[in-house]
């Protein structure tokens, strides 16, 4: 025990565990900031290289073994796919002519940009990080393909999460699921019966039931369940109308003063392989 | 009498594949492994860790400060909060060879051991998190939830690559006297 701590080793102990303070201290100061410092993007970028080499082969087994079962289901969802696709055709003409419109008016009232106008960014998902109560992936676009930091990121159907770091060919996301304090905090609305809106924040994210929190909600406005929810673009950094998900439940909290509206992400958290990231022009 | 030692190699290249190995298992089967409540992670990288400290013989391979490097590229690459697993990581491997004088090592010891290195890092690497704020689960919630699971899943894949590392260890390690049987 004492030739363990010698005077020599306690010295060089302390000194790092300092220097292992200083570079948290560092790094948590740095992701608050609205860039990623160069050296951190071009090592980012270096290791996502090796990493795409080694995964690889095991990224080309999964897919096979993806497209061998999805062949079973085939037919199946063909012939459903086959009505749905009828709808989808009416619905587009007519989002068409709605955005026409809407560009028309906006002209019109001389309002150049509004929080509905982004562009998406398709990216794939390269790797997850092998934390389990963290939820970071990492997507294979970075500043090169337009992506900055604290852009949103959709899934699928729905809004998984947020930009953290954006290198020039990768950059990290953080889910909604994360457990941070900071991941789930996007501005959302709901619309109620008498077709007003009721705005509010992800307040938390229920690990037990999958579910998305909007807390603190104090409009007495009733909200029926399975109301869509859509982010509200309210603070300017997201964009107004990426689909969030359904309703499943209200409560009240435990104050008793405030609403806890309880909600269904559109998109699967646990399995997601592409995604794309929504820039505000 | 000693040949040349291709583990000085091999334990590095090995040591970084399984980090990427990781994440690419857990984006791969994240379908199953987060599948909530519960979340699991393979943890390929501290299983190298182990068995390399454990089965390096004679070679006296700087494990230490490959688990530093390979740290680092944990944080830089995962997570960007830089000094977490580039200490947890070396702390480990000081305590584990510390500790390994001290008893034989068969497959159950070895095994116990990596139980316990787990639930060390999987546990400062939390502790860390929570102090900074990153992280708000409660921690019986973490014990529950994230630590069980990922202990049952890494000891499988213990179970199922002791045997094959160690024969690669052995007969890599390049020492004429092989000391664990």
């Amino acid at each position: 025990m004492q030739k363990f701590f010698s005077n020599r080793k306690l010295v060089i102990a302390v000194i790092c565990v300092i220097i292992a303070v200083g570079l948290v201290t560092l790094s948590v100061t740095t992701r608050k900031k609205s860039t990623t410092p160069i050296v951190q993007k071009v090592g980012n970028d270096a290791v996502a290289l090796v990493d795409r080499v080694v995964a690889y082969p095991m990224n080309a087994i999964s897919n096979t073994s993806r497209s061998l079962n999805s062949i079973i289901n085939t037919y199946q969802e063909n012939e459903r796919l086959k009505g749905k696709v009828d709808q989808l055709e009416a619905v587009r003409s007519r989002d068409q002519a709605l955005e026409q419109e809407n560009k028309q008016l906006k002209q019109q009232v001389s309002l150049k940009k509004t929080m509905t106008d982004y562009k998406l960014v398709t990216a794939t998902v390269i790797s997850r990080a092998p934390s389990s109560w963290q939820n970071i992936v990492v997507i294979n676009k970075g500043t090169l393909s337009g992506i900055k930091k604290n852009q949103s990121v959709i899934a699928g159907e729905g809004l998984i999460g947020r930009v953290i770091e954006a290198s020039y060919s990768t950059s990290k996301v953080e889910l909604i699921s994360d457990s941070s304090d900071s991941a789930n905090r996007f501005a959302i609305q709901v619309q109620d019966e008498t077709g007003s809106s009721v705005n509010g924040i992800v307040t938390s994210f229920d690990r037990g039931t999958n579910e998305i929190v909007m807390g603190q909600v104090t409009s007495k406005a009733k909200i029926k369940r399975g109301s869509l929810v859509t982010t509200s673009g309210l603070g300017g950094v997201t964009p107004k109308g990426l689909y969030v998900g359904k309703v499943v439940d209200t409560k009240k909290n435990s104050s008793g003063l405030a609403t806890e509206v309880y909600i269904k992400p559109a998109a699967d958290m646990s399995s997601i392989n592409v995604v794309s990231v929504a820039e505000l022009n | 009498m000693l040949q040349s030692a291709k583990l000085k190699y091999i334990f590095p290249i090995g040591f970084f594949l399984s980090l990427f190995l990781d994440g690419s298992i857990n984006l791969i089967f994240s379908g199953s492994l987060f599948a909530y409540p519960y979340s699991m992670v393979s943890n390929l990288t501290i299983l190298w860790l182990v068995l390399g400290i454990f089965f390096e013989g004679e070679t006296s391979l700087p494990i230490a400060t490959w688990a530093a490097a390979v740290g680092l590229v944990f944080d830089w690459y995962y997570t960007g909060v830089f000094g977490v697993n580039m200490f947890i990581l070396p702390v480990m491997v000081l305590i584990i060879q510390w500790v390994k004088v001290f008893f034989k090592p068969t497959f159950l010891s070895i095994l116990l051991t990596f139980f316990l290195a787990l639930t060390f890092y999987e546990s400062a690497f939390y502790i860390i998190f929570e102090m900074i704020h990153y992280t708000s689960i409660s921690s019986s919630a973490f014990v529950a939830y994230n630590l069980a699971p990922t202990l049952a899943l890494n000891l499988c894949f213990f179970v199922i690559l002791y045997l094959p590392i160690k024969s690669l260890f052995r007969h890599t390690r390049g020492a004429n006297f092989r000391s664990i049987e």
